[in-house]
């Protein structure tokens, strides 16, 4: 079996540890208790391509990625940007952020998540989607768990395949 | 003038007596101005005064103790009584920790210690030289290394940049190896970065009374958690068994981690330090 590393990212409260712990425990909490440093989970995940053992870190959130740490995003095979759908200041910078991860570090993949789907209406998402240049690759609740399991699934099969 | 003379009128006598005064007291008067100046000029007065404060000062500085001495004891007694119970509160948790911690350090000063008149001893042909060959380690040797051994619990071989685990050993069953194979990545990298931005490795977390030295190469490094006290010379013995151990069985460039390459160095690791003793 194949050992991957998964990092999770974004600005502060969008739902990282949320997604982490929907995932990994299939667990939500409505309070919000903001990561100190990293947290690093495990899951085993069964794919068409075969199995991953994904190790995923859970961040804290910084407004600019550039803030967080380098080393972090060393030897990571994917990284996903997760922002609020609720909260346009999450998104705010999101083009000079994937321009600044695309840069140091070249090789891995990255996702666009926008998270709290369950806070929005539906037109609100395509209104949202089209005011964003980039194509946001999955709209998640980790509250009501609406695509989590399929976003780190698919993430995964791409990466064993 | 005419003193005596009894047709003066009182006006004229005041006068008189006004004038007297001051021919007998003009002498005094001068002095008295000269005083009275002195004390309202601030610079005067304490060109005169300044050297006995100074003198005063100078004898308390010595005699304090015993002139103020008990009242403070008194005051600080007092008051230490009144919060016995806070301060007891205060310090208790910390005690236990700082002893241990102190133990601890002592018996690495004492190792160290002998560790090196070890050394000395064996360089020369001594009688303690041949006696312990003949009759082994001295009573205090064996006494001090049963109560402090070192003892080596878990290895773990992480990949430098992903932290993922290439492969562990551990004394008891451990399931979230992974799991901690990433923290301590975490954990390394925002030390390094925060406090000396990549130019050195960090080389040792303590954790209660855990001690997780770190060995770094280029592209991986080992973490072995170890309890007790260990000497300079017993750091060397195990780094170099580490680095032996990655010569013979860790793949130089590794691409792909994979339950394959884990299980095999897992494997090798532990029938590396299984039976490993620190002190050979
Ligand atoms: N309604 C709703 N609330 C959510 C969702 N995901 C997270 N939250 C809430 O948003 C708050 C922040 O969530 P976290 O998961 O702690 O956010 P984070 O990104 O880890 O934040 P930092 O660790 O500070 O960077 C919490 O109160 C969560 O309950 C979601 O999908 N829907
Ligand atoms: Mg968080």
């Amino acid at each position: 079996m194949l050992s991957k590393k998964v990092i999770l990212t974004g600005s502060f409260g969008v739902g990282k540890t949320s997604l982490f712990e929907r995932f990994i425990n299939n667990k939500f909490e409505n309070k919000y208790l903001t990561t100190i440093g990293v947290k690093v989970g495990k899951k085993l995940v069964n794919t068409p391509n075969g199995d991953l053992s994904m190790m995923i870190w859970d961040i804290a959130g910084e407004v600019a990625q550039n803030k967080v740490p380098t080393s972090y995003f060393l030897g990571t095979s994917g990284i996903i940007y997760i922002f609020d759908v609720s909260r346009p200041s999450t998104y705010g910078n999101l083009v000079e952020d994937l321009a600044y991860l695309k840069s140091i570090n070249k090789l891995t993949t990255i996702k666009v998540v926008g998270n709290k789907k369950d806070l929005v209406t539906e037109a609100e998402l395509k209104t949202l989607q089209e005011k964003i240049s980039l194509p946001v690759n999955l709209f998640t609740s980790a509250k009501t768990g609406e695509n989590v399991e399929k976003l780190f699934l698919d993430f995964a099969t791409e990466m064993v395949g | 003038m005419n003193l005596s003379s009894s047709s003066t009128s009182p006006e004229e006598e005041a006068q008189l007596l006004e004038q007297l005064r001051q021919v007998l007291l003009s002498e005094d008067r001068e002095e008295l101005e000269a005083i009275r100046a002195m004390l309202e000029d601030e610079a005067q007065l304490s060109e005169k005064v300044s050297p006995i404060i100074r003198q005063h000062l100078a004898f308390l500085k010595e005699n304090f103790r015993e002139e103020y001495g008990i009242i403070i004891e008194e005051i600080v007694s007092k008051k230490l009584s009144e919060s016995q119970d806070e301060i007891v509160n205060m310090i208790f948790p910390k005690l236990n920790t700082i002893i241990k911690k102190f133990i601890t350090a002592q018996f690495q000063i004492l190792k160290e210690g002998i560790d090196t008149q070890i050394k000395t001893v064996q360089n020369r042909f001594s009688p303690k030289n041949l006696f312990s060959r003949f009759f082994g380690p001295s009573d205090s040797d064996i006494v001090l290394s049963q109560l402090d051994n070192p003892e080596v619990h878990e290895v773990y071989l992480v990949q430098r940049e992903s932290g993922l685990l290439l492969g562990s050993y551990a004394k008891e069953k451990n399931t979230d190896q992974d799991v901690i194979a990433g923290m301590l990545t975490a954990i390394k990298s925002f030390a390094e970065d925060a406090f000396n931005r990549g130019k050195e490795d960090l080389e040792m977390i303590q954790y209660e009374n855990y001690k997780i030295f770190l060995h770094n190469l280029p592209s991986y490094y080992f973490a072995v958690a170890m309890t007790g006290s260990i000497s300079t010379s017993e750091k060397e013995n195990l780094s170099n068994k580490l680095i032996t151990f990655a010569q013979e069985n860790v793949p130089f460039d590794i691409a792909n981690v994979n339950s394959t390459l884990t299980n095999r160095i897992s494997t090798a690791l532990a029938k590396y330090f299984a039976h490993f003793n620190i002190q050979e």
